[in-house]
């Protein structure tokens, strides 16, 4: 298999990008890519492997299996627990500064690094205060209206910086959500089969967030039952709410019960099966009378 | 001989690579580009070109413009009592260019390079293919409008490794391609576009901007509906030229007999352009993506399109790289002379031999599967991508999968070609029933073969390793596709219409333009015009070719002189 790669090119093994796309061209002037495809096609994964630095191990198999593929959204735990690492970053963006503000002359704008180490400090270090939502919007207002935002390569560099960031600090970010998605144009982005890991997490959480304000705004006691410490006593109509909640919740939006106090949920969980049980029971005792 | 015709949406032209190298070829009128318009005489005769676009606003309900965005559709138009699709129209303006290079040449001309957007799908392709087959040329490649704009700037005569960007904003859609040059060899890396973004979208702009100050009280279920939205349509392309020099322009048309008239800010229009504007980023986005090249790499980035020389989108493009773009051709004809280029390549003409050209699929294409969701459950429905975007063609890609429910006789292979995850978002191009042995869950196994080229023509292979059997695809990417009787009674329908002859088309086009300056200008314009309107055509009837000519040249300087220069 290796020989065959530096054969088909007409080369020795080598890494050197320039000789293997200098061989790859000779090659090609030889044949007519739309007469002879074949001859193409293997002259193409040669110089693909040879790039990719398989030569050694032969080309990439042309069969490939069924990939795996997993449905839902599983947030790995992992990464809601290790909030201090942003994930993969692209270079440039999300290096942090010197420590403490240089002074600055006031119509000087601070660059995009400065509001990115900035988001990143109040999402991923909030320290013991909370995050002071207000300022993180107004942070993520300013990057996204920053004048280098118009360079193409900076933008998308941004994007995926943002993306790593929000979802590595949910639900923290969540008041990033909704003009980051709308910047970039997420919403268009999830629906597509190769989107980003992040993007699809992102619309999925502002989905969340919607249906949860929703609730607030419509039924708040149950969902403010569920955000608060467990009542000493509960009463049969709150634990049902809060079963019809919590079953909705569970079915269309499964990201969201991450929200609650785990503690908190396992006590209502209990709370309702007990009241259920105890309807069933009165439920008997009259049939039986 | 071979020639290359770049078939637009706004205008088209044809060229051919000649002893110094690739050239245009004039048309009847002396113009190197041919308006994409097709209109019916009264006389039933068919006029393509200027004298067509003269009549768009004159004439609306017998004149076709900007049908190059249905191509592929099952859209009709009815001009002059006959239905014609956008395939039809095309073979029109075709059958026109080859008239014009023929009579140019002394030759016949038979085979042609076409270019077409790179985002076309399938569909388009095969459609514009069938409208060269209509007009009697034998479609021996298309070429994506990109890759022959990089080849009118000649980058297949640089040696050293250098990738370049393609903004190619024309009438009515739009392309982004990276095309990188290796000791002669040219490669497209990745193509991405919107085929629903252009120059007329401005121009949509610009009538929604005029509207509501021009205190127009029209019904849109009048009958002069129609013709006053191509009234419209044209102020609006005048005046979107005069902005692009200067900060403000009139936006004016006489209608009913009043002369309506507003002024259009530059800085209102480019404010409102602003969504228009932000849907260029993100196919440039997905190309310089697509083919991990960063935008500081980019050695040059070239505007192509006659759209491209509004200064909102020069701006656009500068914010968006960081630097200026280069304009060193003319926009609206380099895409032409690539496709001129690539029919040298073609013929295999000596002095470009050294050159060799691959290109991408400009989509991703795959099948639709079932998955299993996490409750258990299966979703039918969903995107798997066996040859994806930006792949290097011509490609052969494998991929296998397995039956879904144990006893399971028959696996519907359905294609679509798109980015979708849900197969709904795709478009579908054909489906496969093949048998297979009955067998538990994931015992059964399709190999399935896509193979696509570089012309758009895509083979499926699908093989049941179980019985050896294996089943290739005749994709019926339309369900009311033409069968061969059809297209031939096609063909003969449009070769049965009478072209208005030639010679005359220049005097067809003055006439038309007169006539509808004449209903543009009110008062001593309009009495001026309808004299020398009355004057041309009494020369016309003495039919004196010496005459006519000065006559004519008189009529046309009179009304550059009332309405500007006039325009392609």
């Amino acid at each position: 298999m290796e020989r065959s790669v530096w054969k088909r090119l007409g080369i020795a093994p080598t890494d050197d990008a320039r000789a293997i796309k200098k061989a790859y061209s000779a090659r090609l002037k030889e044949i007519d890519p739309d007469s002879e495809p074949q001859a193409f096609i293997a002259l193409r994964d040669a110089r693909d492997a040879a790039l990719a630095g398989f030569g050694s191990s032969g080309p990439a198999p042309a069969v490939e299996p069924v990939r795996p593929r997993t449905a839902g959204i599983t947030r790995p735990e992992a990464d809601r627990d290790v909030p201090a690492s942003p994930g993969p970053k692209p270079e440039g963006p999300g290096r942090r500064p010197e420590p403490g503000p240089k002074p600055r002359s006031p119509w000087q704008i601070p660059s995009i690094e400065e509001h990115l180490a900035r988001i990143s400090a109040m999402l991923l270090d909030p320290g013991p205060d909370s995050v002071d939502a207000d300022r993180l919007a107004k942070e993520g207002a300013a990057l996204l209206r920053h004048p280098d935002m118009g360079l193409i390569t900076r933008s998308e560099e941004v994007e995926a910086w943002l993306g790593q960031v929000i979802l590595n600090a949910m639900p923290r970010s969540d008041v990033l959500l909704a003009p980051v998605i709308a910047h970039f144009g997420w919403v268009e982005k999830a629906k597509a089969w190769n989107c980003p890991w992040y993007v699809e997490a992102a619309v999925a959480r502002a989905r969340d967030c919607r249906y949860r304000d929703q609730v607030l705004r419509a039924h708040g006691p149950a969902m403010r039952a569920l955000a608060e410490p467990p009542p000493p006593r509960t009463n049969a109509l709150i634990a049902w709410a809060v079963a019809e909640l919590l079953d909705e919740i569970r079915d269309d939006y499964p990201g969201l019960e991450r929200d609650f106090d785990p503690a908190t949920i396992a006590w209502w969980d209990e709370a309702i099966e007990a009241q259920r049980q105890r309807f069933a029971f009165r439920w008997l005792q009259r049939l039986a009378s | 001989m071979i020639v290359g015709i770049d078939l637009g949406t706004t205008n088209s032209a044809i060229g051919l690579w000649g002893a110094h190298g690739a050239e245009l070829i004039p048309n009847r009128m002396g113009d190197t580009l041919t308006p994409s318009a097709v209109s019916i005489s009264d006389g039933g005769e068919v006029l393509v070109g200027l004298a067509a676009r003269e009549r768009q606003s004159t004439h609306p309900e017998r004149t076709a413009t900007a049908f190059k965005r249905y191509m592929g559709t099952k859209q009709t138009c009815r001009l002059g009592g006959q239905t014609y699709s956008a395939e039809d129209l095309s073979a029109l303006v075709l059958r026109s260019l080859k008239a014009d290079a023929e009579a140019w040449l002394g030759e016949p001309v038979e085979q042609a390079v076409i270019t077409v957007p790179a985002y076309f799908n399938d569909r388009q392709r095969k459609a514009t293919r069938r409208a060269g087959e209509l007009a009697g040329l034998k479609v021996e490649r298309l070429v994506n409008e990109p890759t022959a704009a990089a080849l009118a700037y000649g980058i297949h005569q640089l040696d050293e490794e250098q990738p370049f960007l393609v903004f190619d904003l024309g009438g009515g859609t739009f392309d982004v391609s990276i095309v990188e040059i290796t000791d002669g060899i040219i490669e497209v890396r990745a193509s991405a576009g919107d085929n629903r973004l252009g120059g007329e979208d401005f121009n949509d702009l610009l009538v929604q901007i005029a509207r509501p100050s021009l205190n127009l009280a029209c019904d849109p279920d009048d009958a002069r509906a129609g013709r006053l939205e191509e009234l419209l349509r044209a102020a609006a392309e005048r005046t979107r030229r005069r902005l692009s020099d200067s900060d403000r322009a009139e936006f004016s048309i006489v209608w009913e007999g009043k002369l309506l008239s507003t002024e259009i800010e530059a800085a209102e229009f480019e404010e409102r352009a602003r969504p228009l504007v932000d849907r260029l980023r993100e196919p440039v986005l997905r190309a310089l993506r697509d083919s991990r090249i960063r935008a500081e790499e980019l050695s040059e980035v070239l505007l192509v399109g006659g759209a491209t020389r509004m200064p909102i989108v020069r701006r656009a493009v500068t914010r968006m790289f960081g630097r200026f773009p280069s304009a060193r051709l003319e926009p609206e004809r380099s895409v032409a002379l690539g496709a001129a280029v690539q029919a040298g390549l073609k013929a295999k003409d000596a002095a470009l031999k050294e050159v060799r050209l691959t290109d991408v699929c400009p989509f991703t294409l795959g099948i639709g599967i079932v998955e299993n969701d996490r409750k258990g459950g299966t979703r039918d429905g969903i995107f798997s991508p066996i040859i994806e975007r930006n792949t290097v063609l011509p490609a052969s890609r494998v991929e296998t999968y397995w039956n879904v429910y144990e006893g399971q006789r028959q696996i519907d292979v359905a294609i679509y070609q798109g980015e979708s995850r849900q197969v709904t978002g795709n478009v579908k191009l054909g489906e496969i029933k093949v048998p297979v042995p009955a067998g538990p869950v994931g015992s059964v196994t399709l190999e399935c073969r896509f193979s696509y080229d570089s012309s758009g023509l895509l083979e499926v292979d699908v093989t049941v390793p179980k019985t050896g059997a294996v089943h290739q695809l005749v994709i019926v990417d339309d369900p009311e596709a033409a069968t061969e009787a059809e297209l031939a009674e096609r063909r003969q329908r449009l070769a049965a219409l009478k072209f208005h002859p030639r010679d005359d088309a220049p005097n067809v086009a003055a006439l038309a333009r007169a006539e509808r300056c004449f209903e543009m200008f009110l008062g001593d314009r309009r009495d001026h015009i309808n004299h020398m309107l009355t004057a041309f055509r009494n020369v016309l009837d003495a039919q004196d070719p010496d005459r006519i000519e000065v006559a004519r040249a008189e009529l046309l300087a009179s009304l550059d002189e009332l309405e500007g220069e006039r325009f392609l």
